[in-house]
């Protein structure tokens, strides 16, 4: 990356049909550079004192002759250059005729004398370069502003317009009125391009961050790519029939190249300004931005950023049922030099698929446990026999520590005593170290010892076990279940019409948003299907403060 | 070891950046590059589409679930720099925009919603490394969010983050980075000096800022590309799982108190290049990771207790 810093802010550059010279044009400057090895200036065409004829707004040099060069001045004439005029000044001739700024200057492909202008007066203007101040042809958009104006690389008569309210114009320059108006844009349509290899394919972008393709005989859009900042410039890219670059009017410094068949994420970008790009173009192998915080940057066609190298192609997730979602890219990719209408690319990338696997049923397990698993209500012993009994896979381990236990008590040892209740504690650790959190919590909750209870408590939730989860004596001091709001409001409506809060369900803990259905007896309620299916195989209140509510009563 | 149970047929014109589930696992979100978001259901062991919509101006890279405590709502990030709020309208499958949160200047990366005990909080990272804490203004009004916290992890610029699941530790994030090739691509510009490609944050107790808690041991060589958090499930240690560019899956140990982390695997995968993603299964007995070629490895604790390969999904 080359970087030459001119300090004044550059509007524009055009470069000299040899493409060994370049021209660098702002406000305040106007300089002629050598590209070699490096980037060294050759002249500075402002001569004498300020005028306003330097401070250029666009410039193109003349594609054949190289001693010409048009700049289009912020005083709303366009000034042509002759480079082989004797005498320091090469300021040739000047041409009026626009009431405002001129945005775009253009040349002809086939006539040497002809180029045309956009002015923000909203005309475009034919002028021959022999003759200043006569116009040849003006042509009047009605429609604000014009941006943009290029000729069609094919059909010398045809010329593309844009401007302010948003339209794309094409012109037929034999006949009096555009051929078509295209509503493009919703906001100010800023550039065109014509497709430099297909005839009537047209790029247009604007202050919307759309950049659009257009067929322009019959109107129709092609295709969109969505910039992340209102676009300036658009160019089809040189030998890339299917790559446009765009550079952004506004609060992004990067210029972007987007392949059509991904109009999502840009294919390459370059960075490296500090301030919005204002033109850029190709020169060989490399490429040229200017910017307005001064800066001319070169840079290697290759040395770019490319935002789908480090941008997940695969994808995967498991899911809280051990259910494996992946994706992997499978698309076919598409020959880069057919220029591909929508509907194509949308067969292309049908293939695409997602793959579920499942990991192994872990929810039934723990589901038939959490059921048959006996926490509280008899001794220590009784539920360690009852809960071997009913998990034959866990058996052992409720057996081991039953006879620890008793062991603990049956010995007059106090240390043999702390080593025994230790090693409970190593074994409730353990089984929590190997990811088996309910063994872990239910041993826990049966020796009331530390353990992993609330976690266990938030699986079982998690896996839609409700009702096991409420077994659990499970601290939860942010959550109030209330029978009437906090506010002191008593309301049927969630949120509460007074204070906006929302109270939770018995059953589930979340918020209640709808309908929110509570005993009449002892206030507590939650959400009706949750409720219903509690008490299809419960009486007590799922509140836990032992009302006998009867489901008649909700 | 895996079962094939289904092939879904996407209709997507482009890659899936992002799968998320949400926290019953019977609901599934999809970000992808042409910058819709698709949500599919679990209908009768059927996975089924819901809803597809353009949520943003860019790819989608990442979509998130809301814990259910604050209603069914998504969060995505994008290539266009912004962060979005969904929210669905249950009865017509349909998602309403609440928030746009646009105060990023770069593309954002990767967003996660806190862990909910810690209230409704959204982390989000810029691929220029700035992390911003969101928060609405209050838990029944979604649409207004406002940054509450935001610090600068890495010049180098950030590709993920992760929070700490534990309810009695502090918050904590871990973040993982660009290194100085990325870097230089992505911005540009030559970085001399490599940083830190993992970096875990936390709020300190005394000022409640987030401050940089610990810098683990140098595994990866490249950049990051994903970090999995496991639940905690009562161990005494955190299980994270960390991938990057050059093919490297790392396996933490975090001590929740002090910060402190430690490798206990270290794999690099044989194709040589990235791996995308990691994800852990609910108990954390099950590390997932697929790779450059969409190939799908499993590891799982022997009776060793050392990770030992069991499985590998050829994904094509």
């Amino acid at each position: 990356m080359e970087i030459l810093s001119l300090q004044l802010a550059i509007n524009s550059i055009s470069v000299s049909p040899d493409a060994k010279l370049l021209i660098c044009g702002g406000r305040e400057i106007l300089k002629i550079f050598k590209l070699e090895n490096k980037i060294t200036e050759d002249r500075s065409l402002r001569i004498g004192k300020p005028n306003l004829n330097y401070s250029t707004q666009d410039l193109a040099w003349h594609p054949r002759q190289s001693n010409y060069i048009l700049s289009a001045a912020k005083n709303s004439c366009i000034v042509l250059w002759n480079l082989d005029k004797s005498g320091p000044n090469k300021l040739d001739l000047i041409f009026k005729g626009h009431s405002k700024v001129v945005n775009r200057v253009k040349w002809q492909h086939t006539n040497y004398d002809v180029f045309v202008s956009a002015g923000q007066d909203g005309m475009i203007k034919l002028w021959d370069k022999r003759v200043a101040d006569q116009v040849i042809l003006n042509l009047q958009g009605n429609a604000e502003g014009a941006r943009d104006v290029s000729f069609s690389p094919f059909k010398e008569n045809l010329i593309a317009a844009s401007f302010d309210n948003g339209q794309v114009q094409i012109w037929d320059l034999k006949m009096p009125n555009p051929l078509c108006k295209i509503g493009a844009h919703k906001r100010n349509a800023l550039s065109i391009d014509w497709h430099p290899n297909y005839a009537d394919l047209l790029a247009s972008a604007g202050s919307d961050k759309n950049i659009k393709v257009w067929n322009a005989q019959s109107s129709e859009l092609v295709c969109k790519v969505q910039a992340p900042e209102p676009v300036a410039k658009v160019s089809w890219v040189p030998h890339e029939n299917n790559q446009i670059a765009s550079a952004s009017h506004t609060l992004d410094n990067n210029l972007y190249i987007w392949h059509l068949n991904e109009p999502s994420l840009p294919h390459f970008v370059y960075r490296g300004h500090a301030h919005p790009i204002k033109d850029f173009l190709w020169v060989g192998d490399s490429i040229i931005t200017c910017s307005e915080d001064g800066n001319l940057i070169r840079n290697p066609r290759e040395n770019a950023y490319r935002p789908h190298k480090y941008l997940a192609k695969h994808s995967l997730a498991v899911s809280p049922l051990n259910v494996l979602a992946t994706y992997s890219d499978s698309q076919t990719p598409s020959n880069p030099d057919e220029l591909l209408s929508q509907a194509d690319r949308s067969l292309i990338h049908h293939t695409s698929k997602m793959k579920i696997y499942d990991l192994g049923d872990y929810k039934t397990e723990i589901e038939n446990l959490a059921s048959s698993y006996q926490l509280k209500g008899k001794n220590v012993e009784q539920l360690c026999k009852e809960n071997a009994a009913v998990s034959r896979k866990k058996a052992p381990i409720w057996n081991s520590v039953e006879h620890l236990f008793k062991s603990s008590y049956s010995v007059d040892y106090p240390w043999i005593n702390t080593i025994i209740l230790n090693a409970l504690q190593e074994t409730i650790d353990y089984y929590s170290e190997i990811g088996d959190v309910q063994t872990a919590a239910c041993l826990s909750a049966v020796f009331n010892y530390r353990g992993p209870v609330r976690e266990y408590g938030d699986l079982l939730r998690q896996l839609n076990l409700h009702h096991e989860a409420t077994k659990l004596d499970i601290p939860q001091p942010n959550v109030e279940i209330f029978l009437r709001c906090k506010c002191g409001k008593i309301s049927e409506d969630q949120p509460c019409s007074k204070c906006k809060d929302i109270s939770n369900c018995a059953v589930c803990n979340l918020p209640v948003k709808g309908l929110y259905s509570w005993c009449q007896g002892c206030c507590h309620g939650g959400h009706l299907m949750h409720l219903k299916n509690w008490f299809s195989r419960e009486t007590l209140c799922p509140a836990g403060c032992g009302h006998q509510c009867s489901f008649e009563n909700f | 070891m895996a079962e094939l149970i289904d092939k879904l047929e996407l209709r997507s014109e482009s890659y899936v950046h992002c799968i998320s589930f949400n926290y019953f696992g019977d609901r599934m979100a999809l970000s992808c590059a042409d910058q819709s978001i698709q949500v599919w259901n679990l209908e009768e062991n059927k996975w089924k589409l819901s809803a597809k919509w353009n949520a943003h101006n860019g790819a989608v890279f990442k979509v998130r679930w809301a814990h259910p405590e604050f209603g069914t709502i998504l969060a995505s990030c994008s290539f266009d720099k912004s962060v979005k709020i969904y929210e669905e309208n249950p009865q017509e499958n349909s998602w309403t925009l609440l928030a746009s949160l646009v105060e990023s200047k770069e593309p954002i990366e990767d967003i996660q919603f806190a862990p909910h005990h810690l209230r409704l909080m959204l982390a989000a990272c810029s691929s220029n490394g700035e992390i911003r804490i969101y928060e609405p203004s209050s838990v029944v009004n979604l649409k207004v969010w406002s940054v509450t916290k935001m610090f600068s992890a890495c010049a180098l610029g950030s590709n993920c983050i992760a929070w700490n699941p534990a309810v009695h530790e502090p918050p904590m994030l871990l973040i993982g980075n660009n290194d100085v090739q990325t870097a230089t691509e992505k911005f540009g510009k030559n970085f001399d000096v490599d940083e830190e490609l993992l970096q875990l944050w936390a709020v300190s107790e005394d000022t409640k800022e987030w401050e940089k808690k610990c810098v683990p041991a140098r595994i990866h060589e490249r950049s990051i590309v994903d970090i999995s958090w496991a639940q905690l499930m009562g161990r005494s240690k955190h299980l994270v799982a960390s991938c990057s560019y050059d093919g490297i899956v790392v396996i933490w140990r975090i001590d929740g108190s002090t910060g402190a982390m430690e490798s206990e695997m270290n794999i690099r995968d044989d194709v040589g290049g990235p791996v995308w993603r990691v994800s852990w299964d609910v108990l954390g007995t099950m590390l997932t990771a697929i790779n450059g070629d969409g190939t799908v490895k499993v590891w799982k604790r022997n009776l060793q207790r050392e990770w030992a390969e069991v499985g590998a999904l050829q994904n094509r």
